[in-house]
């Protein structure tokens, strides 16, 4: 984990609120996996104190990629940056997702910005078969899916979006749903990152069928390294801290009431 | 260019703690120095505290824990920590390795408790115990320590009891009658006072209308309540100035650190900011020695120098 900083070398609004931004940095050696995130100084009109952490959508050496969703004062500075500007950042922080298995069929389920590290698993094990269950509250919120689609993975795109002002009052009950009425592989694994309701869902699901699940979770942070215990939750394994011990972890073991 | 050594020394009638520099890590903003370490050498700091321990484990309070203000940070943590065997095996042997001062937080909930803490902290080589008669996220009845005069008397009179090491007391910035709770900590032969910690504060949530915090109150850090902190350190070191100072709010810079020195400081903790860049302390201190170059001055002569310039 280093502090250095990015120069936007990309951004752009890809769907309402919705920004895709890309920093070059100049250490070429630092590894970043998916899962990983990043802390990002969000400096701009309103005053912030705190970075605020992104999960990493893409990474190549020197360069890391991130989506985000204009949400509040951080991200609104964050949303009139230009190219050029540059940003003070921590990376990478947190544990990666467990390696897929090659072979397998992983089956990976995202609800809105989560797609956002189940992306780069994509991008960064290519070989691995990888089956891509999306879906999110608010059709003006969709990710274009050719920022998402490789070859070789198969992406279902859900949406139900038959409620009024365009906004699927079930999701994310839904998406599982679809994904258990219309998926007709055996997965060897799911990884699952999206609303907390989602990867609850996701992880009963997968706790019935006996198919190991791996979650990405989110929370308020100050530090993102471990030290100010502001992300702490419990676990059957005792109190862990998002940030540090994850944000990837063994959804069984998850006490999901803990988590707000 | 005379460069002067950052050195600093907490001196009281009974102990002195020589620090390699003033800067040191405020409690529950460094974990117990080891995941920090792995960023840099700890070893270069003043000295390293550790994040209060409490007798027993104690999960803290429910998430969310956070909430960011303008210039600040509200905290609802709760004193996670695993409590005192835990701290024993896991944090001791670590601390113990260090090769600069080593200062240990500890929490109780009740006097015992305190006492407990102390008479255990006694056994180890450490070089500092801070005793946080102050924590705001903590329930002693709903009072904190530092707020009950009688209390903090009969607190830190067995506390010093049950330990030879040299004794802080780490106090809220709003104690009051600050006066009185000075002469307690001096009458009671405690080494040097830390001044302070978080102020207790709340946030509401406007869409719903409700308490943020599961607990309503939460402790504000950040540069939001450096004038604050400054103000009681003046205080403090006006009605007591034999007594050290470790100055502690919102501290960002080096200029911020030679203003709690003037105000009356020995030394200092450092924070919030540890939370937003974890490498700042060795920048603090490489910024404080360019400083004290630039500006001729040394440490010593610009404790209380701000008093001094009135006279």
């Amino acid at each position: 984990m280093i502090k250095t900083n990015g120069e936007i070398i990309e951004h752009q609004c890809i769907a309402k609120h919705i920004f895709l931004l890309s920093l070059r940095y100049p250490e070429s050696n630092l590894i970043v996996e998916p899962g990983q995130f990043v802390q990002l100084s969000c400096p701009g009109k309103h005053t912030t104190l705190l970075k605020r952490p992104f999960s990493v959508f893409d990474a190549s050496p020197n360069i890391v990629s991130i989506v985000y969703k204009v949400v509040g004062k951080g991200t609104t500075n964050l949303s009139e940056k230009r190219v050029g500007d540059s940003l003070e950042m921590i990376l990478p922080c947190g544990n990666p997702f467990s390696i897929p298995q090659e072979g397998g069929l992983n089956v990976l389920i995202g609800g809105g910005l989560g797609i956002a590290p189940l992306h780069f698993l994509t991008k960064y094990y290519p070989k691995p078969p990888f089956e891509f269950w999306y879906g999110t509250s608010y059709e003006e919120e969709w990710i274009p899916a050719n920022l998402l689609q490789r070859s070789g993975i198969d992406l279902h795109i859900h949406a139900d979006f038959s409620t009024s002002n365009h906004h699927s009052l079930q999701f994310p009950e839904n998406l599982l749903q679809k994904y258990q009425k219309e998926s007709t592989t055996s997965p060897t694994k799911i990884y699952c990152c999206g609303p907390t309701k989602l990867m609850q869902n996701v992880t009963k699901h997968c706790m019935e069928k006996n198919i190991p699940i791996e979650v990405s979770l989110e929370s308020r942070m100050a530090c993102g390294f471990g030290i100010c215990l502001g992300c702490s939750f419990l676990t059957k394994d005792g109190m862990k801290t998002v940030c540090k011990d994850g944000p990837t972890f063994d959804g069984s073991n998850v006490i999901w009431e803990s988590l707000t | 260019m005379n460069c002067n050594p950052l050195q600093t020394t907490l001196q009281s009638p009974r102990h002195s703690i020589q620090l390699k520099n003033p800067i040191v890590p405020a409690s529950g903003t460094f974990g117990n120095g080891s995941i920090v370490h792995s960023l840099y050498d700890i070893n270069q700091l003043g000295a390293v505290l550790t994040k209060s321990i409490t007798v027993e484990p104690r999960s803290g309070n429910p998430s969310p824990r956070i909430y960011e203000t303008p210039s600040g940070l509200l905290n609802s943590v709760g004193l996670e920590n695993k409590g005192l065997p835990w701290f024993l095996e896991e944090v001791q042997p670590f601390l113990l390795s260090l090769e600069t001062s080593k200062w240990v937080s500890i929490a109780g909930f009740t006097i015992e408790e305190f006492e407990t803490l102390a008479h255990v902290m006694d056994t180890l080589p450490i070089d500092a115990l801070e005793v946080n008669v102050s924590c705001p996220n903590i329930h002693a009845n709903g009072v904190q320590f530092c707020q009950n005069m009688a209390v903090l008397e009969e607190t830190l009179r067995r506390v010093r009891k049950a330990t030879h090491h040299f004794l802080i007391a780490k106090i809220a910035l709003e104690t009051n009658p600050l006066s009185q709770a000075l002469d307690i900590i001096e009458q009671e032969n405690f080494d040097a006072v830390c001044i302070g910690n978080t102020i207790r504060g709340i946030a509401i949530d406007a869409e719903t209308r409700k308490p943020f915090f599961h607990k309503i109150f939460a402790g504000l850090s950040g540069p939001a309540i450096k004038p604050i902190a400054l103000r009681v350190v003046w205080e403090a070191y006006d009605s007591h100035p034999t007594l050290p100072i470790i100055g502690c709010g919102g501290i960002q810079c080096a200029s911020d650190v030679i203003e709690f020195l003037a105000a009356g400081a020995t030394s200092v903790e450092v924070g919030t900011l540890n939370l937003v860049d974890p490498f700042i302390l060795p920048r603090l201190i490489q910024d404080l020695e360019t400083y004290c170059c630039t500006h001729q001055i040394d440490l010593p002569n610009t404790i209380g120098s701000a008093h001094h310039s009135l006279r």
